[in-house]
Formats: C-alpha cells, structure tokens, sequence
C-alpha cells in the first residue's frame, strides 16, 4: 500500500504518539471518553485504536498509535506508528511523553518536528516526576523547541483543558538538528530526489538512511535511482562515518535532546525528594535472595485470591447456589410444562443440556475463577512487578534457549493462551517465539483451566497440587531446553526497561475486568454451548459409547481413568477448561480417586490447545508448524500422564 | 556467565600474560553453552579452562574470613576503562563508549539512556544486572552489560 492511497482514504485528524508506558493510552481515553473502535492496521496484526475529540466547532478524529522510542522502526509496532505519520493522516500530532524520562520524547518531537507535522508535546505522569524531586521547566521547553507545551496527570485528568486548547496552536516548531557532515550531504542529495510527499523531503531522507532494510518497505523510493540508490548512499555514508549511519543520526538526535532536557531541569539539581516506599521496594523485588521469598508472597496471594476465593466461595456460590438451587429447578420444571417434546427438553435441561451443562460450566464454573484471575493479573500488571519477574528467571529461561523476558507471554498465558501466541510477538527472534508458542500450548494452563484444575484437586490433599505443579514445570523445563537444542535459530540478549512499582489503580483494575469478562462471555460460552450441542448430538446417535470404547485402551488402559473421561478430552479441544470441566463434573460425581483426579488434572493440562489457540498458532506460525506442535503435543500428554498413572499406581492409596 | 570482574584475573598458562577478560572463545559459535567455560589468551590464542567457580568462591570467602583483602579486585580496578558488568552494586561510573555489535542493540541501549557521558549506578548483579541510568531503570545480562565501557566515579 502505498502512501497517497492512505492519504486519500482517511480524514485527517489528530495523531497520539508517545514512548511506550507512559500513559498514552489513558490520555487517549481522557480525551475522547468512550466509543473506541480498535482494528488492525491494514496489512499487519498491530492494533489501532481510534475515536473522535470535541474541539469547536466540529469531532475530529484521533487516532492512538502504538507506543514507539523511535520513528526509525525496530519492530512492527514502531512501523505502523511511522507509517500512519507518512500516510498524512496527521494534521497534528500530539507527542507524549514521561516527565522523568524527558530526554526520550524529545527525540520523538525532535523527530515529528522535522516531518514539518505540527505538534504539541504533551509531559505526562507531572506527579510522578514531583514525587521524586524533578522539576520541567515548559516554558523554557516550549521557547526551545518552539511548540506548545503541556504538563499533564492523564490518570487524573489534569492538563486535559489545556491540552486541548493547545491543539489549535499546534506547529512544526522549526527547531534544526545538525547533523554530521558526512550525514547532512547524503540528506540534502537524496532529499531533491523523492517525490512529494505528506511530510518534509528532509525527513524522509533521514529516514531512509537510518532504516534497517527489514523496515524499508512503506518508505518512500528515490525517482530516479531507486532503492539502489538509497544502498549506494547509505554505504558511502558507512564509510564517511566512525559509527554506521543509523546510530550516527540517532545519537545527533538524542544528544540535542538530552541537551534540552538538561536545560528544561529535568536532568538537572533535584528539589526535595519524597520519600516513597517504592525506592525502598523496588531493589527488594529484584534483589538475588530478597526476590524469591516476595516472588512466592505474590504467588501465594493470587493463589489464595483466585484459587481459594474464587474457586472455591465464589463458585460455591455460583454452582450450588444460584444455578443448582436456583435456576436449573426452575429450567427443568418450566421445561416439563413447556416442553412437551422429550429431544427438546433434554437439549435444554438434559445431562448434556445447554441450560444444566453449558450454561452451568461456563458461568457458575468458570466465570467466578475468571473473573477472579482478571482481578488479580490486572493488578499485577499495573503494579509494575511483572518485567521484575523476567529478572528473576533469566536465568533459568536462558537454558530453555530464552531470556527472561519471554516470562511475559508465559505469565499472560496463565489468562489466556491465545492472546499470549499473539504477544510472542515481543521476543526478537523466530527461536524465541516457537519456544513459547509451544510452551504456551502444552504446558500453560490458561485461567479457565488453571482454575478447574485447581477446584478438581482441591478437595485432595495439598500435596496433590504440589504434585501437580511440579510435573508441568519440569515439563515446561524439560521441552523447553530440548525445543531449544532443536529448533534452529539463535537466541536474543536480555534488556528490560523496569518501570516504577506503582500503587493500581481499582478504577482501572475494575475497567480491565469488565473488558475482560465481556471478551470471555462473548467468546467462550458460544464454545460451551456447541460443544454441549456436540456432545448431546454424540449422546443421541450413540457416538459416545463408541467414542468411549475406542479411546478405552487409551484412557482407562494407559491413564487408568473411567471411560466417560473420553468425552472430556475431545470437547477439551474446543476450550481445554470444557474438558477439565468434564472431568471435574466426573470428580464430584465420586468416579475418580486422587490418583485419578491428579493423573487427569495433569494430562488435560498438557493436552492439545483450544480450538482458537490452535488457530492463532496457525496464524503466527502457519500450518505447518500449528500441526506439528498439536502432533507432539497429544501423544507426549498422554505419555507424561501415562508414566504418572504408572509411577503413582505404585503408592495408590 | 558468572561475574569475571570479580575473579583472580586469569594467566595465560602457555605465555603468562595476565588478563580479565575480552578473551572469550567465539561468542557465535554455536555449542556456546558447552563453551563457555573456556577462555582464550588475548596474546597467543591458546585456550584453557578457566577453573573452578566454586572453589574460587570458597577460595575468596576463606580470605575474606581471615581479614585479608582479596589482591585480585585491587588489580582489576588499577585498570581504568572497564566494562559495565565488572561494576559492584552500589558502584557508580560514567558511560564511555557503547559497542554493541549490532545496531538495534546499539539503538536500544541508547534510548535506554546507557549513552556516552551518563552516569549509572549499578543496583544488583545477579540473577541478571540491574542498572539506574537517571530515572530509568534497565535489567541487562552480563553479557549486554560488557559491551557498555565506564570509567568508575569514586
């Protein structure tokens, strides 16, 4: 796609930019309140969010970018966010940034201003930077750079009148990085070359000597000479230089804007410095002995939240109160006086029903642990602990052929394994990413899953879910370092930006909940309910007899569990939590001993991914590779559970 | 990879000269991992093991618990420019140079603030490096960590 087709087919509106974490997103919301639509940007998997601002006379759109350190892409999302600033969708720009890290969004605005798009640089998190004894100096900022500028609390609306009325005085700035020599030839050769274009040939010009080939594609090409001719210049520049030509612009650039930053006092004397617990907290977290025993408190925490709370009170609530006592004796007798047809009141109310199973698992089950987990991961990801957690276990990842920060997508898989397939996306290299993406599907139990396991060995004795616990992490370990002995590839090198230890917010934990509980309704129960309707239709045309007869050497053979099991493990395939549900029903029902719970708790968890991460892996990785990892992964599940039917079998109580 | 700042500088067992480190055998090759217990002499290539970690730590701690002062620190730190990695927590030092060898990484590092002419504070070592550059807070591994040289602030 090129350029001017964008530039044709949107409004022009309002860009939001800014460095990743620094509160782009909640400004975003302050400013256009509700009503985002969100879709992917064409051509690419990065999601765009979009929505409309009030400024007399009329709504103009806006649009939030992902967040970017720089307009010189090293990943996909800094690409899009280059691209929608070429595309001249942007009549002005608003550029966020953090008040104590002015240097780097300085570079950012440095940049936009030499695109010639009018802006206004907006300095959030102001509080945080009082906290700690910074001072910004705006004017003197706004004087040098020669833009608007606003200091703003985004999470607390503060600035937001200002900033929009600084909207209108939106403008370029004017402010002239100079470039080394050798840099400032190039630019001005290939700069009367380019066509024209939404933003300044200059720019452009910078742009396609400091960009890696892999992130070319969308620049414009130089008439006549082509991209050849960018090569030539870029390889002549090499050799002008001491550094290569990306980095040489790049440190031109940021060192004007530490020099600004330096200036406008934010790198300079300190005021009074509060004390916060967190300066205390925050080496604790990391910290090589320290950091373990605060590592189990959290776990043990959520633990207690999710597991005991949620599985336990709330889904007593839920199942035995509300759905067993109230609405499935209701359902059944309004049943028996409507329904004078046995096949339609046994779809509705039957063993396999949708109002008695369906609705049953997916809300009275799983919607309480869910929703729990939501609660609890939404505060753990504002909190800023969780990049501490890729410190703790680099170690340990590195062996897996990973680094520490794969953590991430491990941790979000414990929420849902297919959005964590799509996150994979963070690891820098293909190794890294298969490494997950199998781990996520084998041995990640998503929430809805973690959380029916939990409620089948619960009634056991602890041990069992110690038991439990330390089969799949010596799985995930296990396959880990053999995934990495075999995949080809190389692994990346670990570097983390660790943000502040930060009190969450309930508003917007409460926020994140909501959105996540509605994503989970909207997707899960529709799965609930045809795989019930699958298994009623199985039921009804005696397929699961047969099923369970032919999965009988398998199941009761290898694994020693009843036969009915069977049925669990195929509908575990349009969402695992189904088949763990299966098998949790089983287990109230008196038909399995410990060691059978803890024999299936354990093989449904390695078990092959739901229906959507199945897809999703397809979609990443490609067929190929999705059937290959479901190939490895049944038979291995059934292995490891085999071999502790086997190991167990000897100490059966 | 463990802390080679830390450790007795290593002597070339075939010429003797005495080095750090820099003399790491092939950092791409890909049996690494087995690899990377041996060391290579920067003067004359030749290669050795480079001993037991856990008997230097045992070796260290009986000095410590004896009052003596570890000669082997003393020695590295009479060395001016170093790498990041060989900082102690609660060290501080000014950025010389970054030399990553690639660019992204370079890149990366700059925007993370680890620039020539910033001061950084070294938080932890382990399990992976932890570094204040600023207000900014970077985890690094060791071996991201030896590409950045410092000069020590006292």
């Amino acid at each position: 796609m090129s350029v001017v087709e964008v530039a044709v087919s949107r409004e022009s509106g309002v860009v939001l930019l800014g460095n990743p974490n620094v509160g782009k997103s909640a400004l975003f919301g302050a400013l256009t309140g509700a009503y985002a639509t969100v879709s992917n940007y064409p051509g690419t998997t990065v999601e765009v969010t979009r929505a409309t601002l009030a400024l007399d006379p009329r709504r103009i759109p806006v649009v939030d970018t992902p967040g970017a350190a720089s307009l010189v892409p090293l990943s996909e999302d800094e690409r899009v966010t280059r691209d929608i600033l070429l595309s001249g969708e942007a009549a002005s720009v608003v550029v966020v940034g953090d008040a104590k890290n002015l240097e780097r969004v300085l570079a950012l605005g440095i940049q936009v201003g030499e695109m010639g798009l009018p802006y206004v640089l907006c300095v959030n998190m102001m509080d945080e930077a009082a906290e700690r004894g910074l001072a910004v100096d705006v004017d003197r900022l706004s004087a040098r750079l020669g833009v608007p500028v606003v200091p703003t609390v985004a999470i607390w609306r503060r600035g937001l009148p200002e900033l929009r009325a600084a909207l209108k005085s939106a403008r370029p700035g004017g402010l002239r990085v100079h470039y080394p020599e050798p840099v400032e030839r190039a630019v001005a050769a290939l700069a009367s070359t380019l066509p024209p274009a939404p933003v300044t040939p200059r720019s452009l010009a910078l742009l396609l000597l400091a960009t890696d080939e892999a992130h070319a594609e969308g620049l414009p090409v130089p008439q006549p000479g082509g991209r050849a001719a960018v090569d030539q210049a870029r390889q002549r520049l090499a050799r002008e230089l001491p550094e290569p030509p990306g980095y040489a612009i790049h440190q031109t650039r940021h060192a004007l804007a530490a020099d600004i930053a330096l200036e406008a006092g934010a790198a300079g004397p300190r005021l009074r410095r509060a004390r916060r617990v967190a300066d205390r907290l925050e080496p604790l977290t990391t910290h090589p002995v320290w950091g373990y025993p605060i590592l189990a408190a959290v776990l043990t925490l959520a633990y207690l939240f999710v597991g005991r709370f949620g599985a336990g009170t709330l889904v007593g609530l839920f199942e035995a109160g509300l759905f067993g006592g109230v609405i499935n004796p209701l359902a059944v007798a309004a049943a028996e006086r409507l329904l004078p047809w046995t096949l339609a009141r046994d779809l509705l109310v039957g063993p396999y029903g949708v109002i008695t199973m369906a609705l049953t698992y997916s809300l009275a089950l799983v919607l309480p642990i869910v929703g729990t987990f939501f609660i609890a991961f939404g505060a753990l990801e504002d909190s800023g602990y969780l990049p501490r957690l890729a410190v703790m276990v680099d170690g340990l990842f590195r062996r897996m052929g990973l680094n520490g920060k794969a953590v991430l997508p491990m941790v979000l898989g414990l929420g849902c394994d297919t959005m964590a397939t799509l996150t994979t996306r963070i690891l820098e290299t293909r190794k890294e990413r298969m490494i997950v993406i199998l781990l996520l599907a084998l041995g990640v139990p998503c929430s809805a899953q973690l959380t029916v396991v939990l409620a089948l060995l619960g009634p056991l004795h602890p041990a069992a879910f110690v038991l439990w616990g330390l089969v799949i992490v010596s799985v995930i370990v296990l396959v880990g370092r053999l995934a990495a002995a075999v995949i080809p590839g190389r692994s990346s090198d670990f570097v983390l930006e660790l943000p502040p230890l930060r009190v969450p917010r309930l508003g917007n934990i409460a926020v994140k909940t909501l959105g996540r509980i509605e994503w989970y309704l909207k997707e899960a129960v529709p799965l609930f309910v045809l795989g019930t309707l699958i298994l009623f239709t199985a039921d009804r045309l005696h397929l699961l007899g047969w099923l369970q007869r032919l999965g009988a050497p398998v199941v009761s053979g290898l694994l020693g569990l009843p036969p009915e099991a069977a049925a669990a493990f195929v509908v575990g395939f349009l969402r695992r939590d189904f088949g763990a549900a299966g098998l949790y029903a089983l287990a109230r029902a008196g038909r399995l001993d410990s060691v059978q719970a803890l024999v299936a708790a354990v093989t449904i968890t390695l078990f092959i991914p739901c229906i959507a991460n199945f897809f999703m892996i397809v979609k990443e990785r490609g067929w190929r590779t999705a059937t290959a990892v479901a190939a490895f992964i049944i038979p291995f599940a059934v292995l490891v559970g085999a071999g502790l039917n086997a190991l167990m079998g000897a100490v059966r109580p | 990879m463990s802390d080679l700042c830390l450790e007795t500088p290593f002597a070339c067992a075939l010429c003797g000269l005495r080095f750090t480190h820099g003399g790491q055998v092939c950092a791409s090759c890909p049996i690494t991992q087995g690899c990377e217990e041996l060391v290579r002499c920067p003067r004359c290539g030749y290669q050795f093991p480079r001993g037991s970690r856990t008997l230097a730590w045992v070796q260290r701690l009986w000095r410590r618990l004896r009052g003596a002062a570890a000669p082997a620190p003393a020695a590295v730190e009479s060395h001016p420019v170093q790498t990041l990695d060989c900082l102690r927590p609660g060290e501080s030092a000014r950025v010389l140079k970054v030399s990553a060898a690639d660019i992204p990484m370079l890149m990366k590092l700059s925007q993370l603030g680890l620039v020539p002419g910033r001061e950084v504070r070294m938080q932890q070592s382990r399990p992976a490096a932890v570094v204040r550059v600023g207000e900014t807070t970077v985890a690094l591994q060791r071996a991201v960590a030896r590409h950045v040289h410092i000069r020590r602030i006292a």
